[in-house]
């Protein structure tokens, strides 16, 4: 019997077995003051991801109304979905981390002064509506076309989720690679490469993701051809 | 609770969550693909 795996597929492998390679690495090599530490390495790689998918929407979106291409306005889609999910898992995270440590474990998760989590719920509930709205839309030029505008008008919501823990006022830390800079959390360059490595990791998932995501919009393209035929055959 | 014990709990849940936003995205396009097809294969039959 031979078992032939799809060329995709060996995307998703790589990035599992990255992704397990670096829990051992974590437990490893990294050490921490406190094990609620490790959150980060997952904090930071969803939210790199999130932003990264969001950059390629925006490409996506600039490039459908250049070329007028359904291929890109599907891709700045999917690349939404993934991030949508990426910045939710960065939200909950964020807000776990919260309740450990300026919390202190009082069951306070949310605070909305601190402008980079208020920014960042803003940018996920933008790219909400985004794909509530692409979903109401019938017409498929009109989709792609209105959405595309949508894609490219909400994503100033990512720079500004981004800077905000910068330019406002933000208990959110920053990861620091030198020492004794305050409001920063300290990171030597074995904690760093693992970072780098879980960054390594899923944005080859995001890869896969993509070219899944984009087979199956193929897929339905082909179902509502088939669909259109058949009623034109009923006429 | 020690802190302990809640920096494992917190650490756990964050690690569970991550895998299943993994999980879920690497499932939608499957399942959906499969329902598609199943959906165009029956059309082919209704000929």
């Amino acid at each position: 019997m031979t078992f032939k795996l799809k060329k995709n597929s060996y995307l998703l492998i790589v990035s599992l077995l990255l992704l397990i390679i670096n829990l051992l690495l974590i437990f490893g090599l990294a050490s921490f003051e406190r094990v609620v530490y490790i959150i980060f390495f997952y904090h930071v790689s969803a939210a790199w991801l999130s932003y990264f998918s969001f950059g390629v929407s925006l490409i996506g979106h600039l490039l459908y109304l250049k070329q007028k291409k359904m291929n890109w306005s599907n891709l700045g889609k999917n690349s939404i979905i993934v991030g949508v999910f990426f910045v939710a898992f960065t939200l909950i995270t964020g807000s776990l981390w919260f309740n450990s440590t300026s919390g202190a474990y009082n069951n306070i998760y949310w605070q909305w002064s601190d402008a980079r989590q208020t920014t960042t719920l803003i940018l996920l509930l933008s790219y909400i509506a985004y794909l509530v709205f692409r979903n109401f839309i019938e017409d498929r030029e009109k989709k792609a076309k209105l959405s595309a505008i949508l894609g490219i008008v909400f994503f100033p919501t990512v720079p500004l989720s981004y800077l905000s823990a910068i330019i406002f006022t933000s208990l959110h830390p920053l990861i620091n690679p030198n020492p004794g800079e305050p409001g920063s959390i300290y990171w030597d360059s074995i904690k760093l490469f693992i970072l780098l490595f879980n960054l390594i990791a899923i944005t080859i998932l995001f890869f896969y993701l993509i070219r899944e995501l984009k087979e199956l919009d193929i897929a339905k393209q082909k179902l509502q051809e088939r669909l259109y035929t058949k009623m034109e055959e009923g006429r | 609770m020690s802190e302990l014990i809640l920096d494992i709990t917190t650490i756990s849940i964050s690690y569970v969550l991550f895998w299943l936003v993994i999980i879920i995205l690497i499932l939608y396009p499957k399942l959906s693909k499969r329902k598609v097809q199943r959906r165009l294969n029956r059309l082919n039959q209704n000929k």
